[in-house]
């Protein structure tokens, strides 16, 4: 980081090497389209590049960069939610939704819905913690909120995940 | 019989998505192009920058109560007052912003400054007040016109400040940016509000509550939503 700071355009193949899957699957996570997840890590990776002189040397990179793909994803969630209707790009009505997922045949389907089913704060914190990867303390920062309160939810997630889970268990 | 934690040895699903090649392409293109060293200032050298915005409205209030031929022991006590909200001013840049070489404090901690500090600088104004009037005549007439006046004139010099901050410290913050812009804003009107305690002649204690204490409170609430967009990335 410190060396695309300093202007080297290798320096930042190396950064968008280790940087983009990490966030194109933190993305990925929370738009649950594709598109939209590349559309956002071009949002954030430009933003990156805007805000490199602000960053702080020494300062862990994956945490800043995943706050601010968090942070754009929110803005855009935020833009689109006062847009009166989602037009595609070509300007006709979006394709209907589609149908309710099918009851799931293994651990990681049940995993995956049992994920959604979590109200977003507990979602949010097991998968910055878990799936991501980042600490605690790391994942409070990104989150905006306290060391406890992450672990709190983590808990609380891991619970209802653990009544999911062994409903799904009892059934197969 | 027991039966298995459903969660041990789960295989969470995996963390990493490679991007599309045309994603990657116009990324590069766009972060590459014109590529040039930039090295921003440092949090020491940011804080130092709000700190001497404050000194400097500080310098420009002290000024005009001279130039004015203010009481000297009002100045002095003015002076005493600015000076020791300068030292809680470095406190919360410090502590709050960016403490050397970096760090921002606990998220609990600029919490709880941000709700405290304004109540002290009141509670203080509040102790150093030589008369009180009744509220009913503070709300009519002269006073209250003073009042509004002294209120304004607090706010345009502690927005300057403020403001000035806010650009120093502008796209630094992606976790929380709307409680760093309040502490800006909360920075600018400490300067602000006790430096309207030299300039202005009035020392009675609902005038200088009001005019000059709510200017914290207000520049606070104004920083949280300009941090919220000047201070994320």
């Amino acid at each position: 980081m410190e060396r695309y700071v300093d202007g080297n355009a290798e320096a930042f193949d190396g950064l968008y090497r280790k940087l983009s899957p990490t966030l194109m699957g933190y993305l990925l996570r929370l738009t649950r389209n594709r598109a939209r997840a590349e559309d956002l890590l071009q949002i954030t990776f430009t933003k990156v590049h805007r805000a490199r002189g602000s960053y702080l040397k020494g300062a862990p990179v994956l945490p800043w960069a995943v706050a601010i793909a968090r942070r754009s994803f929110l803005d855009e969630r935020r833009a689109a939610a006062v847009r009166n209707e989602d037009l595609s790009a070509d300007g006709s009505l979006p394709e209907p939704r589609a149908e309710a997922p099918a009851l799931p045949t293994e651990m990681s389907d049940a995993l995956e819905i049992a994920l959604q089913k979590l109200p977003e704060s507990y979602r949010e914190a097991i998968e910055l913690t878990k799936i991501t990867g980042l600490s605690i303390q790391e994942a409070a920062s990104v989150l905006g909120t306290t060391e406890t309160a992450v672990k709190l939810r983590v808990h609380r997630g891991y619970n209802q995940l653990r009544k999911e889970l062994d409903s799904f268990q009892r059934t197969t | 019989m027991t039966q298995k934690d459903p969660l041990a040895d789960l295989a969470w699903p995996g963390a990493t998505v490679a991007p599309s090649d045309e994603c990657s392409k116009a990324i590069r293109g766009a972060c590459t192009k014109g590529l040039c060293q930039q090295r921003g200032v440092s949090a020491m050298t940011r804080g130092l920058l709000t700190l001497g915005l404050c000194v400097l409205v500080l310098a420009y209030y002290f000024w005009y109560a001279v130039a004015d031929h203010r009481p000297s022991a009002i100045v002095r006590t003015g002076v005493f007052g600015a000076i020791g909200w300068l030292g809680a001013q470095a406190v919360l840049v410090f502590a709050t912003l960016a403490r050397p070489p970096g760090k921002r404090g606990s998220r609990g901690l600029r919490v709880a400054l941000l709700l405290g500090v304004p109540l002290a600088f009141v509670g203080y104004l509040h102790f150093v007040s030589t008369e009180q009037f009744a509220f009913s005549k503070f709300t009519q007439g002269y006073p209250a016109g003073h009042a509004i006046g002294c209120g304004l004139v607090a706010l345009f010099f502690g927005a300057l400040v403020a403001g000035g901050a806010m650009i120093a410290w502008r796209r630094t913050d992606p976790y929380s940016p709307g409680i760093s812009g309040a502490i800006i804003g909360m920075v600018g009107g400490l300067a602000s509000g006790a430096g309207m305690s030299l300039a202005c002649p009035s020392h009675e204690a609902f005038h200088a509550c009001f005019a000059h204490g709510m200017v914290v409170f207000a520049l606070a609430i104004l920083g949280f939503g300009v941090g919220r967009r000047m201070l994320a990335p």
